[in-house]
């Protein structure tokens, strides 16, 4: 019995709090509890002679010292007969070492978890308990971090909606590019034209302008196009990406219509550095630095990277008489990736340098675009307060494009600036409630657009969450206004935490999305015209049913989460052609879209040996149209799959992923379809740490069934390729 | 059989941003489905339609109402053009340098598909015009963007240049007889403002190509799109201009007469709008589609024997529906009979193949398909 209450105290020492401590049992814990109370004396005696503190340090595999997560601390008694005892201690918030108190003699097993990691299981013999311990937990891309990406949002919003993080600070050699991430997500799609082309994100059947995707709290969407180009971003200049599922206008205003994506630039978490390297198939070579101090004066960091490509490979050019195999030229890119980010306390800031120049080949069987280039410049800076109750951030970017077709036309550029400033405030109560404010102004300049058009949008924002029980609703209303618009979306959520690791939840809302600037402003050419009549597409109603949970199997853990969800937008904004092929933006009457994803995920994740099997899945259906025509969004897969399947041995682990990407259409004419097509990537992992230095390595075959397909009709995608990516981190805090 | 756009203007890189090209091919919306089907019978097809938007040639047989004959053949995922000529069992069209420059060839027969390329250097850059099928089943066609008159044999897949330096832009091979006449724009393409270098010129050539001759067009014939041969005369369409700042028609497009015997122009039409489209009429008219603001229609009726524009612009034939609404073709032509079928061209929706008596008024209509931009009596 002394065993017992000794192991008590010894839980009081770890200082977790009462809420975390999981009993071994409630008549264990009575009857601990009453030999506790009856005995101080005995308690202090052992306590002071038989027991011994480690301190426990977590880090990722890639340096970074853990903060979000746990440590389960069991007791292994001597004698069998004595009964088990657990506790569970959560790691420090500031990144501190975790000082445990142990008994010496007993036998423990500590079981280390962090989100977004793989956990990892210890044991301390009897009489074995080292002063201090370092753990090193491997990443886990499935399981999600607890970050909360800055600018614009609502602390209170992601409750009640489907959403997907990722740290790229722990995940850059997986994740080299946004769009690598993204693939992995049921719901999401990307596109592009070809390897080295221009890549766009669908969320749930929408088209990539009704996707928001936010660097730093300023668009990245292209305010001509309203689509973003997620290909010129690498992860390593990244923090932070989270997804959102669904309108969030709401939170985040135009432009949100489906969904929006946020990314944050690199934060400072130490001081040390790190350096990536990436060799890829088909010319690709990167360079990834990083380098960053922590002192008493705040924190400052700098992020650098280089990359390039040529792109060119073989292809099969079945348009032309006898198929021929031919060469893609003219798809090479490259791109400087720079940026310095300093805090000072609850204050933040950062000043970011993307460029990239690249080919813009046309399409297969033509060399009409064999020289044409395009050249993106972007500076976009950022500034931002977080304290407990208030957030605030200011963001401003000025992007160049530039496009040349052929060395007979002059190229033509334009000139985008977007300034963008939000504000929370959450009040104390009982019912919380966060008042936000946000103004976004944009300008465009240069050839292709007529004078100088800008605009700028005022929102205000309310929302609250009520508890009950198990239960919590999150009610928001917006208001924006621009122009003589006024667009109002209202939002509630409701969210039922059945226990701590199942919840089931239900979203309504609107949102809306304003024409762009190539809507309203292009100047006409030959055969095209703006339309500065056309109106702001509305969200009436974009809806979600989800749950999600975890339930432990045997020595295994299931993970699953759903969604079914439906989205109506009246008044679409779609270019067509008049009757004699005069193409103009103009106002649909309805885009219907409902779908249902899932991801099901079954695990074992063991230090010595771990495994994870992990199923996902889109089901959607997209129609387009007005009066009784109806048709399917183009490039829009009606079903899409993967299955993932990942094992590791302490640092070395091994992942298969089975894509699957359904039949699409390649217009809105419907007559012509691409076909389905399914892909295996295999990778490899070692994680090593030694003398304070993580290193890491990633070896990737993509494809190696060497499977040819196209994601958009005649821009053939390379067929097999190889990932190499190296990283080596030593940071300390 | 042509219209004053050049397939490899339309809306792709080389004109407007290659951003606003991926909008609007991502995201151009068109509604319910291609042609419908009909049930396969031994009909003989009295027309045939292209659907350029959905890249199909559909045929029709037409008695007192429309039927559909078979399934409209896949003319392949690179096919981008807007023009298709019926003769000798063969549908041919052309497919623009934005697409590679090829010739597409139907066998009605059968419904294969086979394309030929273009001889070197230009090769995929010549750009082809619209095509024209002699009574030999030799395919005649211009090189817009390389400035040359080509001839295939259906048999062959490389296209055999017969003649280089023709004019600025050639917009249509006419072969009569042993004569080509050459349908020079004589328009600014290579830098790329398509505005006209002065007026259209007819190149007359062997058909060794070897010219013999120049038509010069009478001023005001800006911009010449296409040509037929009727009734011993060459019918030219000058399209006419576009204002070079906000790009809208100028309404200054004529019909010219020319006598093939000497290369006379014996008369020139103002059309009170810019043409769009030229069909010769199994009735022996010539029917001319116009528009004065890239938005509405209007189908006129020409006899070329008496010099007459029977419904000009000032009373054009108003093709109507079954509800009355007048319909916006893209392109008409008219049955021996007299009367009128005309396709029209969405991208948002099935186009409407609408039959007509000669004064425009309904008689019956089917969906050509998506995008239809011409037809062709075989």
């Amino acid at each position: 019995m002394r065993h017992v209450f000794r192991t008590r105290r010894s839980r009081r020492h770890a200082g977790g709090p009462a809420e975390k401590v999981a009993p071994a049992g409630s008549q264990a814990i009575a009857c601990a509890v009453l030999i506790f109370l009856a005995a101080p004396e005995v308690r202090a005696q052992v306590t002071v002679a038989e027991t011994a503190s480690v301190e426990l340090s977590i880090h990722s595999a890639g340096g970074e010292r853990l903060t979000g997560g746990q440590v389960k601390v069991e007791g292994v008694a001597p004698d069998p007969n004595m009964p088990d005892s657990s506790w569970t201690v959560p790691l420090p918030l500031d990144g501190t070492p975790l000082r445990i108190t142990l008994t010496r003699g007993t036998w423990y097993r500590l079981v280390a978890s962090a989100p977004g990691h793989a956990s990892r299981t210890v044991d301390l013999p009897a009489g074995r308990i080292p002063r201090a311990l370092r753990l090193v937990l491997p990443v886990d891309p499935y399981r999600l971090p607890p970050i909360r990406a800055v600018s614009g949002g609502t602390d209170l919003e992601p409750v009640a909606r489907s959403a997907s993080q990722v740290r790229f600070d722990t995940q850059s050699l997986t994740y080299a590019y946004v769009g690598e991430w993204l693939r992995d997500l049921p719901g999401v799609t990307v596109r592009r034209r070809g390897g080295g082309g221009r890549q766009v994100v669908s969320i749930r059947g929408s088209r990539p302008e009704d996707v928001l995707v936010l660097l730093d709290g300023v668009p990245l969407n292209d305010p001509v196009t309203g689509r973003a180009d997620l290909s010129v971003i690498p992860t390593s200049t990244l923090h932070s990406a989270t997804l959102l599922r669904g309108a969030a206008s709401t939170s985040l205003g135009s432009g949100a219509g489906a969904g929006a994506l946020l990314l944050t630039s690199r934060r400072v978490t130490g001081t040390g550095g790190g350096l990536g390297l990436r060799l890829e198939s088909l010319g690709g070579r990167g360079l990834d630095m990083e380098a960053g101090t922590v002192g008493r004066a705040g924190r400052v960091g700098m992020t650098l990277s280089v990359s390039e490509a040529e792109n060119e490979y073989d292809f099969v050019n079945s348009i032309l008489p006898g198929s021929p195999v031919e060469k893609r030229r003219n798809a090479d890119f490259r791109s400087v990736n720079s940026t310095v980010t300093a805090g000072v306390g609850a204050l933040r800031g950062s000043v970011r340098f993307d460029a990239s120049e690249r080919g813009v080949p046309g399409r297969m069987g033509t060399s009409l675009y064999d020289s044409a280039r395009a050249e993106d410049r972007a500076w976009t800076t950022f500034a931002g307060l977080e304290t407990s109750r208030a957030r605030t951030s200011a963001s401003w970017r000025h992007h160049t494009l530039m496009y040349r077709d052929n060395e007979l036309v002059t190229g033509s550029s334009q000139q985008v600036d977007e300034f963008r400033l939000a504000a929370n405030m959450r009040t104390g109560g009982r019912v919380p409630v966060t008042v936000g404010a946000r103004l976004t102004r944009e300008t465009v300049r240069g050839d292709g657009i007529e004078g100088s058009p800008g605009r700028t949008v005022v929102g205000l924002q309310i929302a609250s969450a009520l508890s009950a029980g198990d239960f919590r609703i999150d009610p928001a209303l917006a208001m924006d206004v621009s122009d003589g618009v006024t667009a109002i979306s209202p939002q509630i959520g409701l969210t039922w935490a059945a226990n701590p690791s199942t919840r089931v939840w239900g979203r309504a809302g609107r949102g809306f999305r304003l024409p762009t600037f190539g809507d309203l402003y292009f100047a006409s050419q030959y055969l095209v015209r703006a339309n500065p009549d056309v109106s702001p597409e509305r969200i009436v109603l974009d809806a979600e049913l989800g749950a999600a949970g975890s339930w432990k199997i045997g020595g295994a853990r299931l993970e699953g989460e759903t969604a079914l969800w439906a989205r109506r937008t009246e008044d679409p904004i779609v270019w067509l052609a008049s009757a004699v092929a005069v193409w103009s933006p103009r106002n649909l009457e309805h885009l219907d879209s409902r779908g249902l994803e899932v991801a099901l995920g079954l695990a074992a994740p063991e230090a010595h040996f771990g495994w994870r099997i992990q199923v996902a899945g889109t089901l959607e259906r997209n129609r387009v149209g007005f009066g009784s025509n109806r048709n399917a969004l183009p490039y829009q897969p009606a079903a899409t799959a993967r299955l993932t399947v990942q094992a590791w041995r302490r640092g070395t682990g091994g992942r298969v992923d089975l894509r699957h990407t359904g039949a699409r259409t390649t217009s809105v004419a419907g007559t012509r379809r691409l076909d389905p097509f399914t892909t295996v990537d295999v990778s490899l992992s070692q994680s090593l740490g030694r003398a304070g230095v993580g290193l890491s390595f990633l070896a990737r075959i993509e494809n190696p069934l060497h499977q040819r397909y196209e994601l958009i009709e005649l821009f053939p995608e390379p067929g097999r390729r190889l990932v190499l990516r190296f990283e080596g981190r030593k940071t300390r805090e | 059989m042509k219209r004053f756009y050049r397939p490899g203007q339309l809306p792709g890189p080389g004109i407007i941003p290659h951003a606003l090209i991926a909008l609007v091919q991502l995201t151009a919306v068109a509604c319910g489905g291609d042609a419908p089907t009909g049930p396969g019978d031994a009909a003989r097809p009295d027309l045939y339609v292209l659907n350029s938007t959905g890249q199909t040639v559909a045929a029709f047989s037409v008695g007192s109402v429309l039927a559909p004959l078979g399934a409209p053949v896949d003319l392949g995922p690179g096919f981008d053009g807007d023009a298709v000529d019926v003769a000798s069992g063969l549908a041919v069209a052309t497919v623009s340098s934005f697409g590679g420059s090829l010739v597409v060839l139907v066998d009605l027969t059968d419904g294969t598909v086979r394309t030929a390329t273009f001889p070197q250097p230009e090769g995929d850059q010549a750009n082809p015009s619209s095509p024209s099928v002699d009574d030999a089943g030799t395919i005649w066609v211009g090189g817009r963007g390389s400035d040359a008159v080509y001839r295939l044999d259906p048999g062959s897949t490389i296209a055999e240049r017969v003649a280089g330096n023709v004019g600025t832009f050639v917009e249509r091979v006419v072969p009569v007889g042993n004569r080509l006449y050459a349908i020079d724009a004589n328009i600014d393409d290579d830098g790329s403002t398509f505005q006209p270098l002065g007026p259209g010129r007819i190149l007359v050539l062997s058909r060794d190509g070897f010219q013999e001759s120049l038509i010069e067009l009478p001023a005001g014939a800006f911009n010449p799109t296409d040509a037929i041969a009727m009734s011993g005369h060459l019918l030219v369409i000058a399209a006419g201009t576009f204002d070079p700042g906000t790009f809208e028609p100028l309404g200054n497009g004529a019909l010219v007469r020319i006598r093939l015997s000497d290369g006379v122009v014996t008369s020139i039409r103002s059309l009170n709008g810019n043409a769009i489209s030229l069909e010769a009429g199994d009735d022996g008219k010539a029917y001319v589609t116009t528009t004065t603001d890239f938005a509405t229609t209007s189908v006129l009726r020409y006899d070329p024997v008496e010099d007459d524009l029977e419904r000009g612009p000032g009373d054009p034939i108003d093709v109507k529906d079954a509800a009355g609404t007048s319909v916006d073709c893209w392109t008409a032509t008219a049955l021996s009979d007299g009367r009128v079928v005309c396709v029209t061209f969405s991208f948002a929706e099935a186009g409407r193949l609408v039959l007509s008596d000669s004064d425009g008024g309904f008689l019956d209509e089917a969906t050509s398909g998506f995008g239809s931009t011409d037809l062709a009596l075989p």
